[in-house]
């Protein structure tokens, strides 16, 4: 029974659930959740998931949400064993730090200096933010092919996911070279395309929002 | 992603990686003459026995202070396992943890950092899923059952933890240590107020936030909320459910010592550093 798979195709989180159900060879049944029209905030999906966020899987009547825990489950479930998620505890610890780092760092500290700018001119010293991230990203890649490691994980889905769309609202992600040469590295996984075209819608939206405000 | 309203996110003040952020730079090094070797001595003798040798095996490091949460969270579950730390405690308020040294070990300039060996990990929920893999014995399958839904909904909470309610208390705290604000603002009380109440739904069919027993989520989320009372304390008739599971876990041996104590003292640094930057007005 393919999973379902509620999510946005502008929304950068989900693009990592489409590129690990990719690279596990799982079909996902794909619901698209029209947040403009408030469809993450009917009462069915508040039930589903209280925190009505997307990306949002049902697999076989057990919902769950956040990008990154879906990537974990659906690699611990359909891919055991998996390079994706090793797991030796201290590979594996590397893998996590990566993508707790991802979701409270590099992830927040680009939407910290995205969101406001729909409301007001953009925040230099928040884009300083999000570019010392990328510097800690660049020190991941130190002596490294991938962000966790030699072998591709979860931690760059993840972080490609956060990063794909960075050139799409004028932020330069390759200014450093390790940068520069893993996202190469990475362009050839599995998925990899689904995610470049969630991200120029990604960028319309943005730029689509940012005129609003100026209009 | 998460659909917040533009309004508060407006006025949300830019935050920063743990505690501060500025231009400063400490000139001795930083931790020397801190070292705490302190040696914990386990109340529950049997855990301890059980796990002595295999803890003891590598000499686990700990960067971490008592008013940090995630610092909390990973000495609560150290406790629960019988291991023994080793303490190191770079002083924020100085600026200990943004010199070169400290960004050799951990560049993002965080606290809480282990070193088992020559492994080095930042990171509390990382951390936490590193001991307890390693070092967790029968408390492994205790604290992360190997369940898969079980395991995925803890995972779900602890990033939860990390992408939102812990960011409710360093919108707070950061802008505070750096002597910007005096107070939380009714924009820091409403998102701390959003945060309980997603706590809130995760309790609401268990006792728990990931089923009937306490689990690793249990610990990250507590600690995090046992700081935040620190800030703005969990009202019993708007969160109920919240504020029953904030008294189950201090029952729990080690949370009332770490997680709570820890939430008091932040409490008090943090209107002490209010006091100080109301001071300086």
């Amino acid at each position: 029974m393919p999973i379902d798979f509620y999510y946005a195709p502008y929304s950068p989180p989900c693009w990592s659930v489409l590129m690990v159900a990719e690279a596990l060879d799982l079909e996902l049944n794909l619901k698209i959740v029209k947040t403009s029209d408030g469809e993450h905030l009917t009462p069915e999906y508040l039930k589903m998931n209280p925190q009505h966020t997307v990306p949002t899987i049902v697999d076989n009547g057990f919902a769950l949400w956040e990008s990154r825990a879906i990537i974990t489950y659906l690699v611990n479930k359909y891919g055991k064993g998996s390079p994706l998620y090793p797991e030796d505890p201290q590979a594996r610890a590397l893998v996590d730090q990566r993508l707790y780092f991802d979701i409270s760092t590099l992830y927040q500290r680009y939407m910290d200096y995205l969101i406001p700018q729909m409301l007001e001119p953009a925040d230099e010293a928040k884009l300083k933010k999000v570019e010392e991230a990328l510097g800690f990203v660049e020190t991941f890649l130190e002596g490294r092919q991938y962000i966790a490691g030699d072998n591709l994980t979860l931690a760059d889905y993840s972080i490609a996911a956060s990063v794909i769309s960075f050139n799409s609202v004028g932020i330069d992600a390759f200014k450093t070279p390790r940068i520069k040469a893993w996202f190469e590295r990475v362009k050839t996984v599995p998925g990899f395309s689904k995610s470049e075209e969630g991200a120029k819608l990604f960028g319309n939206v943005v730029k689509e929002m940012i005129n609003k405000k100026s209009s | 992603m998460y659909f917040g309203g533009l309004a508060r996110r407006r006025s949300r003040l830019n935050t920063l990686l743990f505690l501060i952020h500025t231009q400063s730079v400490a000139v001795r090094p930083p931790w020397v003459g801190r070292v705490s070797c302190s040696v914990h001595l386990n109340n529950n003798m049997r855990i301890t026995k059980t796990l002595w040798n295999k803890a003891s095996a590598a000499r686990l490091l700990l960067y971490k202070r008592d008013a940090s949460p995630p610092s909390n969270a990973v000495r609560v579950l150290g406790a629960m396992l019988g291991l023994q730390f080793d303490f190191e405690e770079p002083d924020l308020l100085q600026m200990e943890h943004r010199t070169p040294e400290y960004r050799k070990i951990n560049p993002m300039a965080t606290i809480p950092v282990l070193k088992d060996g020559d492994f080095t990990l930042a990171e509390s929920h990382a951390i936490n899923l590193y001991l307890l893999s390693k070092y967790g014995g029968e408390q492994k399958e205790v604290l992360y059952p190997s369940d898969l839904k079980t395991r995925a909904v803890i995972d779900q909470c602890l990033f939860f933890d990390a992408g939102m309610l812990f960011r409710r208390l360093l919108e707070v705290s950061q802008p505070a240590f750096i002597g910007k604000i005096d107070s939380a603002s009714s924009t820091h009380i409403r998102n701390i107020e959003e945060g309980y109440g997603i706590v809130e739904t995760y309790l609401e069919s268990s006792p728990y936030v990931a089923g009937d027993r306490l689990t690793l989520a249990d610990i990250s989320l507590g600690c995090t909320v046992a700081g935040l009372e620190g800030i703005h304390p969990v009202d019993a008739d708007k969160f109920p459910k919240c504020k029953a599971w904030l008294a189950r876990l201090a029952a729990e041996p080690y949370f009332k010592e770490f997680a709570v104590a820890g939430g008091v003292l932040f409490g008090k640094l943090l209107r002490h550093v209010w006091r100080r930057n109301k001071k300086a007005d």
